[in-house]
């Protein structure tokens, strides 16, 4: 069970299987928490958001196109639903819980202090920008896998990409990430 | 110092994607501008902490929820679809669709036209305000024959028949000459009018014409007319009848319709 394709797993669950859908969430819960978590920037929105979203995958997988892969139709919902979920969310919040999750954390070495600016300063990128380096960087995909669950054209992901990493390197100057480097 | 492109071969350089002609430029790039070392730097820096972001993602575990969830929306089975679907249904096909949309539209169209054209004022006209009359084989019902006139001598012969209804007079004359003649029906126009002149039987050297208060038919040999007035009062009135050889009349007579 576990080392079968995401796919085949998706058949299975359309067909019954529940221990099937048991392995998908297995899968993807932790990459789509942590994408959600930096995309919201609130552990229990993240949470709620995540379980929601696998309800509701479980709900849709009878209309799933066997023709795109698991990943990019999940990982396209978790981006619609987090961006949905900013939207309808009041604009004065978004300044009051920026640093949370930083202020969270207790820090120790500079790794640690630099990992804490780096993701603050992903949380500041707009969520165009944002969403890219989250699948690039925390579900690891590849810029044709980006493409696919995005919809963005392959030039277009690379170029938003530099761009994104570009954009990081102008925050964390101003935060002092290069500092005693 | 393009600065885009620069990023743009540093972060390829930092992807492993960078081609062999960008990788000397860079190190050009590299060489000549300590800036350019500096951006290079930092985001080889930034990369590396990005590449750790996976290492400090949070570990949960929502399994049981979600399947709780699930199970507490009646354990909805979600519903099978076919892969492939190789066969649609006749209605299904795009082309049905359109075709139908599309006629649909133009008889949409026909109906708002139609109405936009109906006349809906609600005035109707009643019978007696209606101009004109209607003849057809009703109004020749209880038709009755008022006279009929013979006439024969070497030059010409006729015989014309006339019968009359409530509403129209009937004549009917066959004549019959070896030289042209003309033969004359003369009426008021107050009183009848003509309907129609029918060439039952008629040659090519013969012509009828009609005006106001006159037919004249201009005879040559053997023929026979079918002419219909209208009884405009059903009152008594004559209807004169003259034949002419060379303009002087060789028989005269006139019948008298509506006795009763």
């Amino acid at each position: 069970m576990i080392d079968k394709d995401d796919n085949e797993l998706v058949y299975e669950v359309i067909h019954g299987s529940t221990s099937s859908f048991e392995v998908l969430i297995d899968r993807y819960q932790k990459t789509i928490f942590n994408m959600m978590l930096r995309m919201v920037n609130d552990t229990e929105t993240a949470k709620d958001l995540t379980q929601d979203l696998f309800v509701q995958a479980y709900e849709k997988l009878g209309g799933f196109n066997f023709r795109f892969r698991f990943f990019s139709w999940i990982y396209r919902m978790a981006l619609n639903k987090a961006i949905d979920w900013n939207r309808k969310r009041k604009p004065t919040c978004r300044l009051e819980l920026a640093d949370s999750q930083l202020s969270d954390t207790p820090v120790s070495n500079d790794s640690e202090i630099r990992s804490n600016l780096l993701q603050v300063a992903v949380l500041r990128l707009n969520p165009k920008y944002r969403a890219l380096v989250l699948l690039k960087y925390y579900c690891d995909l590849s810029y044709e896998e980006i493409q696919e669950t995005t919809g963005v054209p392959l030039k277009k992901v690379r170029s938003r990409l530099f761009i994104a990493r570009e954009m990081l390197r102008k925050e964390l100057i101003v935060n002092g990430f290069f500092e005693n480097e | 110092m393009n600065n885009k492109k620069i990023i743009g071969i540093i972060c390829k350089d930092l992807d492993q994607e960078l081609s062999a002609g960008e990788k000397a430029e860079l190190d050009d790039y590299l060489a000549s501008s300590p800036e350019v070392h500096q951006i290079y730097r930092q985001q080889a820096l930034i990369k590396k902490h990005l590449d750790e972001g996976q290492a400090s993602m949070i570990e949960v575990d929502f399994k049981k929820n979600i399947l709780n969830k699930i199970a507490m929306e009646a354990y909805k089975q979600p519903q099978k679809k076919d892969n492939v679907r190789l066969v649609h249904g006749f209605l299904s096909r795009p082309v049905v669709k359109f075709g139908f949309t599309f006629f649909m539209g133009i008889f949409m169209g026909f109906l708002i036209f139609s109405f936009l054209k109906a006349d809906f004022t609600g005035t109707s006209v009643q019978t007696n305000q209606m101009k004109g009359a209607f003849y057809d084989n009703e109004s020749a019902n209880n038709i009755i024959t008022a006279d009929v006139l013979q006439y024969d001598s070497p030059v010409a012969t006729a015989i014309i028949k006339v019968r009359y209804s409530t509403t129209m007079v009937e004549i009917t004359a066959e004549l019959t000459s070896n030289e042209p003649v003309k033969c004359n029906f003369l009426f008021d126009y107050n009183n009848f009018a003509v309907l129609n002149i029918q060439n039952s039987n008629v040659n090519n050297q013969t012509t009828a014409m009609a005006a106001g208060n006159f037919i004249q038919i201009n005879n040559m040999g053997e023929n026979k007319f079918l002419i219909y007035l209208s009884n405009k009062n059903a009152l008594q009135n004559n209807i004169d009848f003259k034949i002419m050889l060379n303009d002087s009349p060789i028989f005269q007579n006139s019948v008298q319709v509506n006795k009763d």
